[in-house]
């Protein structure tokens, strides 16, 4: 077995956390012992999809044994340049996370944190498995996994708030989950087996009305979890979560998941080219404008932080979905390449959000004034990912929103590169009176000083997030990793980028 | 001689002086105004005239109006802060 | 070694910002001092390529042009930060710094897309030297500026995308087709950084609201960086012409109508630049050369007057000239240092003005435009009132208001006394400016000719303050200029929008919430329906459904089928 386990690493990146959350449960009564467990699951799980890059940035996949459960049903797990990005992504943000949970957790005298610790990793695990996942049956199980994980984590603090917005959380995702489901059966009808394949799975003869109702299904499906307007309203209610949860929730897995599942859905089931003859792209553009939109001016009257940084999410994560809509090379590339860049910014701003919180108690953005003077680094890091999100250059926001703006213009939409200018204007109208108000304002009330398990993840994510604006292909290459994806996805023919 | 009319025999000389030196040059350029000598004196004195009571006008027909009170310490209504 | 300057002025930043607060000033002068030094000593060519996926970045191109702006900044750069020695806002210092990097960076780069980075991090860290003012007056007029700012980086970066994508090159000079959208939107977009009307009110708006120290470095940089890219891109468009001249008499006659110092400043700025702008248009060898030496001493002169302006502000508190006035006494130096900035930018002989100012006047006569050179000559009449006669006169000689002068800080007349040296030294020996010039001029300032048409127009001018003295008293009125309409309006709409984005947003919320509330009444009680139909007919009481009485909670269910798959998974 653990021969079978050091041959497939796919599966092995999987299950490392699986197997952690069940040790963490055993282990539970001895806290160190427990966050060992948490960590060296992350940095065994790190180093498995790290082993697994080489291969795929020179272009090769690796493929995992095939699990058949009846003939017809076959589990499958594959790491191909997208995927690769996505679980590199969830990684190493997990153990950042991770870092910071520690001491947010024992900070804020969290109870259950035994139940918190293995759900996380059960968490992640179902991430790594949806990156990983080679066909729409592997993808919808980790999908639901996923959902089922992430829910003790929303109702954690058991307040009825807490109820309140995990149930609501359940609702939108499993009725979603539904229609996930029954858009797959649909698709294993067309296509036995169901296996994701760059530049669409269909066969060619599919007529249109199917194309329009399969799509419709995925979207509702996956569109959930990405928060499309309007089917975005169990966002704001889960941040009743601790505020790790909600950078998990944001930055690396549920919204992320989302993301993802609609590139899949485009690149890989459908194809650009079918979802353009139907038109379906211009639909999917329509509900990403209007959601960068809504969201942006949304999340101007929304004055708790976690709330305006929900929103926020909302509204960059239509991006990818708009780069997915446009379809072209470079708009693709920035599509998969923001699902890194909007990670490590917005995981920064989550930290920074409960720093803030465990240090003053303070969440509304108005009791704000001078806490950079008492806060530096993590103030300062907020104003980096802040900046960085509103797509100011030397950030990796820039590169992405350059490469769908590039795409856009290339295929003559030049109206998506407005919205994309508008809507960082809007980025900076509810983002940077709090950092004036942080570093301009004088200073009031007491603030604990900051602490470093908190501000240390929180400087890595910011630094990280500096570093890939300058350097994107630094450490492990997440600009290559997406434009090889959207190269494959999209068949060759260049975007316009000279 | 008082100081306002020693100041006007000194300006009056001054710019009798620059005309003279306006006939010593070598004029350059096409146009009729670089060949005539003490023309940029008058041009300054009407240009500056012609500066002072065109703008001045322009000011209380449309551009000026009295300074805000609220001007001196802050301006809260132009903020941009779309917080609140 | 060619080294990028911005690169030590960046270094410089984060050492004074993150570094011990002991080690400040050393930092900067070390700092300002090695980015002077290479700027002055590179060597022409291209240095710097870096790659980045199929994009190649020129980031450090030499030529005369790039040489002779990159000289300017960085000696600004260290003047800047002598005059700012005392300030302890480490912030502050490393907002200048970065805004000077970006500004050079723009100057040396190679490739359109490398410029328009720089481009806008120039906006980042200038809005942060506005709100380093401290005031709710910066804060305000700081959002605002970067608004304007993103508003023109976001026109250059959709120029941007249709020329690259249009087949342009990448190369950052002149476009082959100057007709496309590509041209008038990154026109329109460097025309926002020139604050040429109507798109300049974010200049008057926001100088004069950062701090003393700040207001000099963000009057160098990005109008003249603006100068720069309309030098190198868009050389002899008889457009530029007009929207010079224009540009010369609007700041003029507002400036007439103001009251606060520097905000009179800032109009001469646009005044100024608005010549500039004007001999770009004309495009000939000698406007251009005209344009970029004009750049160089505006900047240099423009400081002086500002730094003027910040010590009368320093001493005295007051920035009005109707609260000023008679104070040449208590501060005779910073006079004379004042004076000195207010010959050379009303183009004196011996002083620096005089040198670039009549290239530009020369040369529009020399193209024909006769009409042209007259009115940049008035726009010079009234440059000379301004700031030669009248400022000087109501702030420092003129009726006393009894006002309490404190010391000003020597540093800060130390700096003064720099720039003066540097406007009197290129007034008396043009030559070393004129060697520098991207093209060779044959142009002697220094005839009879023009000093005395220069004296002329001076004397006159001065005779006609003497006469109508008592129209040009500062009043207590503030100017309305073309902010107006959006000052107020802009903000309240977002407010509107955002009001209604958020009404529509509950509203559909609500719908689904009720929906899912009518949904989860019938799951959570699957025999309510049942109950209804049968208490409809019958009067008997019906039991209840207890959904818990045969269920464990979700966390232990999840956990067993958990690690019931993984059993599972194991022995499969």
């Amino acid at each position: 077995m653990l021969a079978l386990l050091g041959a497939d690493r796919p599966l092995a990146a999987v299950l490392v956390s699986l197997a952690a959350a069940a040790l963490i449960r055993l282990v539970g009564r001895w806290p160190t012992v427990r966050e060992t467990c948490t960590f060296g699951a992350g940095i065994v799980k790190l180093g498995l999809v790290l082993s697994m890059l080489p291969t795929v940035m020179d272009g090769g996949v690796i493929e995992s044994a095939r699990l058949t459960l009846v003939p017809g049903v076959t589990l499958h797990l594959r790491a191909d340049p997208l995927g690769m990005l996505f679980a590199l992504v969830a990684s190493t943000l997990w153990l950042v996370t991770s870092v910071y949970s520690v001491g947010y957790m024992r900070a804020g005298r969290y109870p259950n944190q035994t139940g918190y610790f293995a759900s996380f990793a059960l968490c992640v695990s179902a991430t790594i498995g949806l990156a990983f996942a080679a066909n729409l049956l592997t993808f919808f199980l980790f999908f639901e996994l996923l959902t089922l994980a992430t829910y003790p984590l929303v109702a954690h603090n058991r307040t009825p708030e807490a109820r309140a917005g995990s149930r609501t959380y359940l609702v939108y995702t499993l009725t979603a989950g539904q229609a996930l489901l029954l858009a797959i059966v649909w698709a294993h009808s067309l296509v036995p087996g169901g296996e994701f394949r760059p530049g669409g799975m269909l066969p060619a003869d599919v007529p249109s009305s199917t194309v329009w109702g399969l799509f419709g299904l995925f979207l509702l499906g996956v569109g959930v979890k990405i928060a499309i307007m309007p089917l975005h309203g169990w966002l704001p209610a889960a941040m009743v979560a601790p505020t790790p949860v909600s950078a998990l929730l944001h930055a690396v897995a549920v919204v992320k998941a989302g993301a993802f599942g609609i590139l899949r859905v485009v690149g890989y089931v459908f194809g650009v080219d079918v979802l353009r003859d139907v038109g379906a792209d211009t639909l999917l553009a329509g509900l990403a404008t209007t959601t960068i939109v809504f969201a942006s001016l949304r999340a101007l009257k929304e004055t708790h932080l976690k709330r305006r940084l929900a929103y926020s999410t909302v509204a960059q994560l239509s991006y990818i979905v708009l780069g997915a809509a446009v379809g072209s090379v470079a708009a693709l590339a920035g599509a998969m390449f923001h699902i890194a860049a909007h990670g490590f910014m917005k995981i920064t701003l989550f930290l920074c959000a409960g720093a803030i919180h465990t240090e003053s108690h303070r969440d509304d953005i108005r009791q704000f004034a001078g806490i950079g003077r008492q806060m530096p680094i993590t103030m300062g890091a907020f104003a980096i990912a802040a900046a960085g999100l509103a797509g100011m250059p030397l950030l990796p926001g820039f590169i992405s929103k350059w490469n769908i703006g590039l795409g856009a213009m290339s295929t003559g939409s030049w109206v998506f590169v407005v919205v994309l200018v508008g809507s960082g204007l809007l980025n900076v109208s509810y983002f940077f009176p709090i950092v004036y108000d942080a570093f301009f304002r004088a200073p009031h009330g007491t603030v604990s000083p900051e602490r470093a398990s908190l501000t240390m993840p929180l400087a890595a994510t910011a630094l990280v997030a500096l570093l890939l604006g300058i350097a994107p292909n630094i450490g492990v290459g997440f600009y290559r990793l997406a434009w090889s994806a959207a190269t494959s996805v999209v068949g060759g023919d260049a975007g316009g980028l000279p | 001689m008082s100081r306002a009319r020693g100041t006007l025999v000194g300006a009056t000389v001054l710019a009798a002086a620059t005309v003279a030196l306006d006939l010593l040059a070598h004029p350059h350029g096409d146009t009729w105004w670089h060949h005539t000598p003490g023309f940029d004196l008058l041009f300054g004195f009407a240009g500056c005239a012609v500066i002072v009571v065109v703008s001045k006008a322009l000011g209380k027909a449309a551009l000026q109006r009295p300074e805000r009170p609220a001007a001196n310490s802050g301006d809260a209504a132009d903020s941009e802060d779309l917080a609140t | 070694m060619t080294v990028h300057p911005s690169l030590i002025l960046f270094a410089t930043a984060a050492a004074v910002a993150l570094g011990p607060r002991t080690l400040r000033q050393t930092l900067l002068v070390l700092g300002a001092a090695g980015a002077l030094w290479a700027a002055a000593t590179l060597p022409q060519g291209d240095h710097w390529s870096h790659a980045i996926g199929d994009l190649s970045l020129e980031l450090l191109r030499v030529d005369a042009l790039s040489h002779l702006f990159g000289l300017v900044f960085t000696l600004i750069v260290a003047i800047g930060a002598l005059y700012a020695w005392h300030v302890a806002r480490r912030g502050e210092h490393a907002a200048t710094l970065i805004y000077a990097g970006g500004a050079l960076g723009v100057v040396y780069a190679g490739d359109w897309v490398s410029a328009f980075v720089w481009w806008e991090l120039m906006a980042w860290a200038s809005v942060f030297v506005v709100w380093a003012g401290g005031t709710p007056r910066s804060e305000a007029a700081g959002f605002r500026y970067l608004f304007m700012h993103l508003v023109g980086g976001g026109l250059f970066l959709v120029g941007l995308a249709a020329h690259l994508t249009g087949g342009g090159t990448m190369t950052f000079g002149p476009f082959a087709e100057p007709d496309g959208w590509a041209y008038w939107l990154i026109l329109l977009a460097v025309a926002v950084n020139a604050a040429i009307p109507p798109l300049h009110a974010w200049l008057v708006d926001a100088y004069p609201e950062a701090s003393v120290t700040g207001t000099v470095f963000l009057s160098a940089f990005t109008t003249k960086t603006a100068v720069y890219v309309l030098i190198r891109v868009f050389p002899g468009s008889d457009l530029l012409v007009w929207a010079g001249i224009v540009m010369a008499l609007y700041g003029v006659v507002y400036a007439v109508l103001e009251n606060d110092i520097r905000r009179l400043l800032g109009y001469h700025i646009i005044s100024q630049v608005g010549y500039m702008v004007a001999a770009v248009g004309i495009g000939t060898p000698l406007a251009l050369g005209g344009a970029a030496a004009h750049a160089f001493c505006h900047i240099l002169y423009k400081a002086l007057l500002l730094m003027g302006a910040g010590a009368v502000i320093t001493a005295t508190g007051r920035r009005k000239l109707t609260d000023l006035g008679g104070i040449a006494r208590q501060m005779p130096v910073v006079v004379v240092l004042y004076m000195i900035g207010a010959f050379s930018i009303s183009g004196v002989p011996l002083f620096n003005g005089f040198i670039s100012k009549s290239m530009i006047i020369t040369a529009a006569g020399d193209d024909g435009r006769g009409l042209a050179e007259l009115l940049l000559t008035l726009a010079s009449i009234g440059t000379f009132l301004h700031t030669g006669l009248k400022l000087p006169y109501f702030t420092f000689f003129g009726p006393s208001q009894d006002l309490t002068v404190k010391a000003v800080p020597r540093n800060m007349v130390a700096a003064m006394g720099v720039a003066a040296a540097c406007c009197v030294g290129l007034g008396l020996a043009p030559g070393w400016l004129y060697a520098r010039l991207a093209t060779p001029v044959d142009y002697h300032p220094y005839t009879l000719d023009h000093v005395a048409g220069s004296l002329q127009l001076l004397g006159g001018t001065a005779l006609a303050f003497w006469w109508l003295l008592g129209k040009l008293k500062g009043e207590a009125t503030e100017s309305v200029d073309v902010d107006w309409l959006y000052r107020t309006r802009v903000p309240r709409a977002m407010q509107s929008a955002a009001a209604m984005a958020a009404a529509t947003g509950e509203a559909a919320q609500a719908v689904a919430r009720s929906a899912v509330k009518l949904a989860a009444a019938f799951a959570g009680d699957p025999l309510a329906g049942g109950r209804w139909i049968v208490a409809s007919g019958s009067k008997a009481p019906v039991l209840g459904y207890d959904e818990n009485r045969y269920r464990l909670p979700i966390g232990v269910t999840v956990f067993w089928v958990v690690l019931a798959l993984w059993l599972v998974a194991l022995l499969v």
